[in-house]
């Protein structure tokens, strides 16, 4: 079994880690009854002796004694991370997965990447290592931190940049929360488009989140839930955005939004933990769904978002299908059907057999627009176990070239600043801060948006096929 | 290729040896030392043509013409023996029917060359293969289906065209089957052997006693060993043949060159059988026309029995040892012989002539005299006749040669 | 006689499991002693207890389907897998061949060596290797390709045999078309003969013969595994004297796969039917083989939804207009027959003219460089097979398989012409040459085989 570490930069990646805890928690304590430590757990948690200061090794197969999450959280404020520390989860991480800081970014991409990213480079790497030592078979770093930001964007690239130095063959997923257009933070199209660069140049795949997207899914799951009518009552225990059953009480702001990335996460590692009919393992992810080098960015869709309380057969399971390739269910704001696909993963959680997968895949095949090179191109996944509170759900992956308007509003934003060179100085005057590096992002952002668009030229012309060898007879 | 003729006769000497062991290997009993095939080729005396005799009959009997009795029948009759078996195969020499005993040893200008001669014939013929087949038979025990007799003659019909190419590449690839499967059965057969060895052995025997195996296992190895040994004389026979085949084509020539006078005893008994060849011109006519591709490497050559009318039949040497078997689409001329023959019986009263003091030949002076007279106008319209025929032939030959080696890669000497 | 197999991948240890499962209940079936200690001398060993261990090493990057596999051998009380014979890893190799073939292969190959050496030491006789595994993934096609390497190098004379289960065609594994190409160029070097089954295939026999709603991995695993294990059983052959054969793969490969350039085999059986409906069922020799072999020449491998329209050429004219393009020509075949009366199933009588669709010994069906004679052999017993009365199974070396190669060639092909996924290959050790290698292999073969009409 293999293990992966969670890495959750700034303030809002660690929000969302802390959900992404406590709901881990809740899945496996729903599973794992027998209380004894299993590899499933293993691959997120650690097995602790407290007694044992060193924080020793974790046997397999023996009772949990002292959980403790494989994770590194940094934050240049202390806020966030004092929280959870004060909270139910405080026993999940222990002084040496922590970094913190007392002053903040001030959203500033520049004092997140340059000042403290060099200032804390040795800490880093040290939390770092110690965490994969921990572990007998890293497969993953999982990045947890927003755009928009300066800690999470700046420190957290830099982060990024060091795990792959460090560590280059453990596979980089990143969640990035990017900034919808009303963001409240004036300089985010500059955070924003500096950490791509970061991002483009050493991740092995991105996942974007979009704020506005979670909003309207949250709002779109409470409408439901209030709305009264007789059978659609919601298993509140099931929706997407539901916290209960986990250690923290009351549901603060935002976490339900939070959640769902949460579970965006635990669905991606699904399969990796517990077993199934057709595994699917994170390097699978990488290898399958990224032609180009550069073009890692997969949009996340989930399905279903709430469990209605009274059982309904297969036909929600079709409509599960249906709806992960709808505009509703993408955690970005696009419209992948409209766009060209260049690879699709599914990975199904719960009661599902491949006849039912491929079923679905027939049926919505001719309504995805698919690259000319990879008309088939699926990679699916089938894991037995469901999450909680549903009996199945379905996580969609697209390398899709719908990305292309998110990436191209994000850089009118940012050039909407620059032209005027507003709030430059602030970066500027960071050390090691140049103006070309500002350039150089843009330009890579511009090179991003042209790849995706050379493809998407493509969609709906007939391409011939290249003409085969011929062989001599 | 310029080769000094001592690195020549070093190179024949081990391909003779080659030879001999591979006929050893076969069972053979009586196989002469290479030094005595070169003997042979200069005629060696009596002694060598025993070994020869000795080789052919064994040769023959163990291939199966001559059978068991009638070798006890005719007992020391090495002669009669050997002809009989050689005619069978399609062999005719004049010595082979020269009558047998009479006073002195054999009749005719007989010599060791002749039996080598034989020997070439019966080597080109396939006997050697037949032997080899006979010898594997007795030796490997674990030969379950009937082994089909080696033929290494391609069939005439032989088309290298795709089909025949795909059904070749099936056979070679299931015979590489058939080669593993054989293979497993022998090592599992070893195996079983050995277990079976082992529990046989008194418990009391330790392990190092081990070398008192039981006779049956000793005497199939030694059947392995010899099998081996077989097959490997025949791998290295088989890749210096053709110096071999060389060698003999100079046994030929020798023996056509070899001028009658130098035999002293030369009865010919009855009629003439021999072809003498003293006359120079008549040799150089002969050796041409015998240098010429008569026929593929044992294609058997049966003379015609009506043609024998008492005169005695030539040997026909199948002197294409030395070429390669592309070229035995070649003609073969019949007719040419039978001009040959004709000529050349014409010619003998002439040569008798010469001969005054063969009391033999006195019979045939009076035909002499009057041959002579009368021969000269058939003589000349033959010799004319056998001229034109030897062109024609020679342009044909050449023109198929020439097209040959257009499609062959390697260089090919063409003798004049 | 012992065939030692290897499991390679998640694939191939599911496809194993089930094989080993339905050779051990059917060997163990009913009063049939030489055949039922034939049968478990072939595949399993006997220990001092009286258990039986499946001859098997099982070899996978990832622990989860080598669990599953020796859980369930174990649960099932009749047989188990070796304690030591298997060997895996924590991580995959990433559905990436180049990881399976350049990393994982030459890191394990001692262990792996070791862990084979010791199953064929514990055979009186090895009658050959035979590697199951899937082409799609990482694994089974990376590794499984290394493995059946050092299985040539290891044991050069023994007869190997490669079962590969070719994927879905609407993927599974997005770079499964490369992974597959790759796969198959380099076995063809050192695969004796190369079985296949395809996903497609045999989930249209579990939907429309089997009747089965909710079609599993392990129903599909089910059918593999009865075909399989139809082929494989013991079986008295031409060659060998009324007993049964001692030399399977070698007499399998034999019949089938001389010539280097077909090693192709596909199969098919019959009848499929579900459990349920045996009871009610009656089975005739001569119906079986008329449908066996029309199924064979129409390139159907269900006896439901037969074109019986598609015949084979008449007279000695064979051109492509008469032929059609539905008419399937083979090579060599490959008539397994088992159960009740089947001394008296006639397959190749041409004399006999009330029958004339059972003549598999017909030349039509056959290329012309092969005689009919040398490319039809049939294997009976009269032991019936895995509760099936009567069970007829047709090895085929044709052109069954022509259209899905020539298909995930050319899908293979595209996709290399755009260069996508080709950076996650080479960073691993292949080169763009390899990719081209192997493409130049595969259309050779796509070439024979389209020559065989």
């Amino acid at each position: 079994m293999t293990q992966s570490v969670v890495v959750q930069v700034g303030q809002c990646g660690n929000q969302v880690g802390c959900r992404f805890w406590d709901l881990a928690l809740r899945e496996h304590a729903h599973i794992n009854k027998k209380g004894l430590y299993d590899e499933a757990l293993g691959s997120f948690f650690r097995n602790v002796d407290s007694r044992d200061c060193d924080g020793g090794a974790s046997v397999v197969g023996g009772r949990i004694q002292h959980l403790k999450a494989r994770a590194v959280l940094v934050d240049m404020e202390e806020g966030v991370v004092n929280e959870i520390l004060q909270g139910p989860l405080r026993e999940m991480f222990d002084s040496t997965q922590l970094l913190t800081d007392v002053s903040g970014s001030g959203n500033n991409w520049a004092v997140g990447h340059m000042t403290y990213g060099s200032a804390y480079r040795e800490q880093i790497v040290d939390k770092l290592r110690k965490a994969s030592e921990h572990c007998d078979c890293l497969q993953c770093f999982f990045l947890i931190h927003s755009l928009g930001g300066g800690t999470g964007s700046g420190l957290g690239t830099r982060v990024l940049s060091l795990l792959e130095e460090e560590f280059p063959e453990v596979c980089r997923i990143v969640t990035s929360i990017y900034p919808s257009a009303e963001d409240d933070v004036i300089t985010s199209p500059y955070n924003s488009v500096l950490a791509m660069r970061e991002l483009t140049e050493h991740a092995d795949c991105v996942l974007p989140v979009e704020n506005q997207s979670l909003v309207d899914i949250v709002n779109k799951i409470k409408r439901m839930s209030h709305d009264g009518k007789p059978g659609s009552v919601i298993k509140s225990e099931s929706t997407v955005i539901s916290g209960q059953g986990g250690l923290s009480g009351a549901e603060k702001p935002f976490d339900a939004m939070n959640n769902i990335v949460a579970n965006l996460l635990l669905n991606i590692t699904s399969s990796a933990r517990f077993e199934g009919s057709l595994n699917m393992d994170l390097n699978e992810i990488a290898m399958n769904l990224v032609p180009f080098p550069r073009l890692h960015y997969l949009v996340p869709s989930l399905t279903p978002l709430y469990t209605l309380a009274v059982n309904v057969p297969t036909r929600r399971l079709d409509q599960m299908f249906s709806d992960a390739f709808g505009k509703d269910h993408q955690l970005i704001r696009a419209e992948p059907k409209h766009s060209l696909y260049l690879a699709c993963a599914l990975m199904v959680r719960g009661n599902v057999q491949v006849s039912d997968l491929r079923r679905n895949i027939e049926r919505l095949k001719p309504s995805l627009p698919f690259v000319s090179w990879n008309q088939e191109g699926w990679k699916t996944g089938l894991c037995s176990v469901p999450p909680v509170g549903h009996s199945h759900s379905l996580l969609a992956l697209a390398n899709n070239t719908c990305v292309k308007p998110t990436f191209m509003e994000l850089r009118e934003r940012f050039t909407k600043l620059y032209r005027k060179k507003a709030h430059l100085h602030h970066y500027l005057q960071v050390e090691g801060m140049e103006q070309s590096l500002f350039s150089e992002a843009i330009s890579s952002l511009s090179s991003l948006i042209e790849e995706y668009h050379q493809l998407d030229a493509t969609r709906g012309r007939f391409m011939p096929d290249a003409p085969r060898l011929s062989i001599a007879v | 290729m310029q080769r000094s003729k001592a690195a020549v006769s070093v190179e024949v000497k081990q391909v003779i040896g080659a030879l001999c062991r591979l006929l050893a290997a076969t069972g053979l009993e009586s196989v002469p030392a290479p030094e005595n095939f070169r003997r042979a080729k200069f005629g060696g005396g009596l002694e060598v043509e025993e070994q020869f005799w000795q080789l052919l009959t064994d040769i023959l009997q163990t291939s199966g013409i001559v059978s068991r009795e009638a070798r006890a029948q005719l007992g020391g009759e090495h002669r009669a023996l050997v002809a009989a078996g050689l005619w069978q195969t399609g062999y005719h020499a004049d010595w082979m029917y020269g009558q047998g005993g009479g006073k002195g040893g054999e009749g005719g200008r007989f010599s060791s060359k002749d039996l080598l001669l034989a020997l070439g014939w019966l080597l080109a013929t396939g006997k050697l293969e037949k032997l080899l087949t006979q010898r594997i038979q007795q030796l490997d025990k674990t030969l379950l289906l009937t082994p089909t007799p080696v033929n290494p003659q391609l069939p005439n019909e032989f088309q290298l065209d795709l089909a025949s190419l795909r059904k070749l590449q099936w056979l070679i690839g299931s015979l590489r089957y058939q080669g593993r499967t054989l293979l497993s059965m022998q090592e599992e057969r070893t195996c079983l052997l050995h277990a079976v060895f082992f529990a046989s052995l008194p418990s009391s025997v330790s392990s190092t006693s081990s070398d008192q195996g039981s006779t049956l296992l000793r005497k199939d190895c030694a059947c392995m060993q010899q099998l081996c040994d077989l097959l490997e004389a025949y791998l290295k026979w088989k890749q210096v043949e053709t110096v071999f085949w060389t060698w003999m084509d100079s046994v030929v020539d020798c023996h056509l060159t070899d001028p009658v006078f130098k035999k002293p005893t030369h009865a010919p008994n009855g009629s003439a059988r021999v072809c003498h060849h003293g006359n120079r011109g008549l040799e150089k006519l002969e050796n041409m026309l015998l240098r010429l591709p008569t026929g593929q490497k044992g294609q058997r050559r049966v003379r015609e029995a009506p043609e024998d009318r008492g005169e005695g039949l030539l040997q026909c040497r199948s002197d294409t040892s030395c070429l390669p078997p592309l070229l035995s689409s070649f003609p073969c001329p019949p007719s040419c012989p039978q001009v040959y023959r004709a000529r050349l019986q014409t010619e003998r009263p002439c040569r008798h002539s010469s001969h005054p003091a063969h009391e033999a030949r006195g019979q045939a002076d009076t035909p002499d005299e009057f041959a002579a007279s009368q021969a000269a106008q058939p003589l000349l319209h033959t010799e004319a006749l056998l001229l034109e025929r030897r062109d024609r032939q020679r342009l044909a030959n050449r023109m198929q040669l020439q097209d040959m080696i257009g499609r062959l890669d390697e260089l090919v000497l063409i003798p004049p | 006689m012992s065939i030692v197999t290897v499991q390679l991948g998640q694939c191939g240890n599911q496809v194993g499991h089930a094989l080993f499962d339905v050779l051990c209940s059917d060997a163990q079936e009913g009063q049939r002693k030489v055949f039922s200690s034939s049968s478990c001398e072939r595949f399993f060993h006997q220990t001092a207890h009286g258990d039986l261990v499946a001859r098997a090493v099982l070899i996978d990057m990832e622990p989860k389907a080598i669990n599953q596999s020796i859980s369930r051998a174990a649960k099932s009380g009749k047989w188990r897998y070796g304690e030591t014979s298997h060997f895996s890893q924590k991580q995959g190799s990433g559905n990436n061949w180049a990881n399976g073939y350049c990393v994982h292969g030459p890191r394990h190959r001692e262990r792996v060596e070791e862990l084979l050496r010791r199953e064929v030491e514990r055979c009186d006789r090895l009658a050959g290797l035979m590697a199951i595994m899937s082409v799609a993934g990482g694994t089974g096609s990376g590794v499984g390709t290394y493995v059946t390497e050092c299985l040539r190098d290891v044991y050069p004379k023994s007869f190997i045999l490669n079962h590969l289960t070719w994927p879905y065609r609407t993927g599974e594994v997005i770079v499964q078309n490369y992974n597959s190409v790759l796969t198959l160029a380099h076995l063809y070097q050192l695969s004796d003969a190369i079985l296949v089954h395809e996903n497609d295939t045999v989930h249209r026999i579990c939907s429309q013969l089997l009747n089965i709603k909710q079609i599993s991995f392990g129903d599909v695993n089910s059918v593999i595994a009865h075909q399989l294990g139809g082929i494989l059983q013991p079986a008295l052959t031409a060659d060998s004297c009324g007993v049964y054969s001692r030399n399977p793969l070698g007499e399998l490969v034999s019949c089938l796969t001389c010539h280097p350039e077909y090693k192709l085999l596909s199969v098919s059986t019959i009848p499929q039917m579900p459990s349920s409906s045996m009871a009610y069922s009656t089975f005739s020799w001569p119906s079986l083989l008329k449908h066996l072999r029309q199924m064979l020449i129409s390139n159907t491998k269900m006896e439901e939804g037969i074109d019986w329209q598609v015949r084979p050429p008449a007279g000695a004219e064979r051109t492509r207009t008469l032929t059609g393009p539905s008419f399937n020509t083979s090579l060599a075949n490959l008539l397994i027959l088992r159960g009740k009366d089947v001394y008296s199933a006639e397959t190749g009588q041409r004399t006999d003219l009330r029958t004339p669709n059972v003549a598999f010994e017909d030349p039509a069906l056959f290329t012309s460089w092969l005689s009919s004679e040398d490319a039809v052999n049939v294997w009976k017993t009269p032991v019936p097979f895995n509760k099936y009365e009567k069970c007829a199974t047709l090895v085929s070396n044709s052109q069954a398989l022509l259209r899905p190669l020539d298909n995930m060639v050319g899908k293979a092909w595209n996709m290399f012409a755009s260069r996508a996924y080709i950076h996650q290959y080479l960073k691993f050790g292949i080169s763009e040459e390899d990719f081209l290698d192997s493409f130049t292999s595969l259309e050779q073969v796509i070439s024979s085989y389209n020559q065989l009409r």
